[in-house]
């Protein structure tokens, strides 16, 4: 790795910048930018090392506020050595399956309000007809014309009747897309048993891989400074030891290119931090 | 008593139908896995449609009531389904039952619209 900072820089495996001002964050951002300046107290850095990958994400900055996930971090770590556990085809597969998954675009909401729409102006005119048609008979009781009445009361039947139509209409347009909306529904339902399994097969694998790494982990705990066995139980994942004693072992354990920034005092230099993790080591003040 | 039936069919949805749930006790008649039954109050739909607008199809909501078989439109199932029910032989398939008995086919069950 190469470390550029205002006007100094550094190369090599394991370099040792407790002595200069750069914080562990700015040069945790220098790797995750690698390549790219990033700003550190008014002063350019710049980190040109291998790109982080998951490992980095989960233990690639040991630094006293870090919290490490011990599962999440070993399934990372075993994937880093490319571990085969059993479960990663099946997964595989699975999420391929399920990304094949299309539902069909039904649109039933748009359906639904046509026929709460259509439903009630039908029932709007339904009072017009009743009222015109009262007027009628009233009129014809006094034997009075009923001519400008009848008029009405025939818009007020045709309005109806075209309203009726609509509705009709709107129903039957419903209960097509409700047809096709219990079509996708059996398809969004094979999408989901599928997200399950999808889910089932993801911890399996994480599971595996935990299981995998546990013995190397459990050694490297003992290897690290700061780390005791007692911590260790034989349950793969059960690590009652503090944060940065997980994260070390796991580097040790990982298969790493990408730099470890380490921010807490338990090397004397840079190069037995580089030994001791085997992996390219940035020691900084935290 | 008419109830909201709430059907999920994603994990998101699932989820956020299960939060509601437990944020909303009152409101929820019952839940079985990514299915609720929530009250038929304005507040029950108001759950319900929160979560067909964030989810969209994969919220299913239907208004159901409960079932009466004493009920005329439910005579020929209920007797039928008492009498069968009731059979001596469990072997026995319904078709050969039914004809034995006069009672309705399959058939004629399956056309029968409620």
């Amino acid at each position: 790795m190469r470390v550029a900072y205002g006007a100094a820089s550094w190369s090599g495996r394991a370099l040792d910048l407790r002595d200069v001002a750069v914080s562990v964050r700015a040069l945790a951002a220098g790797v995750r930018a690698t390549g790219s300046v990033v700003v550190d107290e008014g002063r350019e850095l710049r980190v040109h090392c291998e790109p982080p990958g998951r490992v980095f994400e989960h233990v690639g900055v040991v630094s006293p506020g870090a919290a490490v996930d011990v599962r999440a971090a070993l399934a990372a770590v075993a994937w880093s050595r490319e571990e085969s556990v059993d479960g990663v085809e099946a997964l595989a597969a699975a999420r391929e399956e399920l990304a094949a998954v299309e539902v069909p675009e039904v649109d039933v909401s748009a359906a639904r309000e046509r026929v709460a729409e259509a439903r009630a102006a039908a029932e709007a005119v339904t009072a017009d007809v009743a009222a015109a048609r009262g007027a009628v008979q009233a009129r014809e009781d006094l034997d009075a014309d009923v001519d400008a009445g009848r008029e009405r009361l025939r818009a007020a039947v045709a309005d109806a009747s075209e309203r009726e139509t609509e509705l009709v209409a709107a129903e039957q347009a419903l209960a097509r897309e409700r047809e096709l909306a219990r079509e996708a529904r059996d398809v969004r339902e094979r999408r989901l048993s599928l997200a399950d399994r999808v889910g089932r097969l993801e911890r399996e694998v994480r599971a595996n891989r935990v299981a995998t790494t546990w013995s190397a982990f459990r050694d490297a705990v003992v290897a690290v400074p700061g780390g005791s066995l007692d911590d260790v139980d034989a349950e793969p994942g059960s690590f009652a030891g503090d944060d940065a004693t997980a994260a070390l072992a796991a580097v040790r354990v990982a298969n790493v290119t990408t730099p470890v920034v380490v921010g807490i005092d338990r090397f004397d230099d840079a190069e037995t931090a580089h030994q001791v993790l085997d992996a390219p080591v940035v020691l900084a003040a935290d | 008593m008419v109830v909201i039936l709430v059907v999920t069919y994603s994990r998101a949805a699932r989820q956020a139908l299960r939060n509601a749930c437990r944020a909303h006790e009152d409101a929820v008649v019952r839940r079985f896995g990514r299915v609720a039954l929530l009250e038929a109050t304005a507040f029950g739909a108001f759950l319900g449609l929160r979560l067909r607008e964030r989810h969209g199809g994969d919220v299913q909501l239907e208004r159901t009531t409960p079932l009466n078989e004493f009920e005329d439109a439910f005579a020929d199932a209920r007797e039928a389904a008492v009498a069968y029910e009731d059979r001596e032989s469990v072997s026995t398939p319904y078709a050969k039952f039914a004809k034995e008995r006069d009672l309705p086919s399959k058939d004629r069950l399956r056309e029968q619209e409620l």
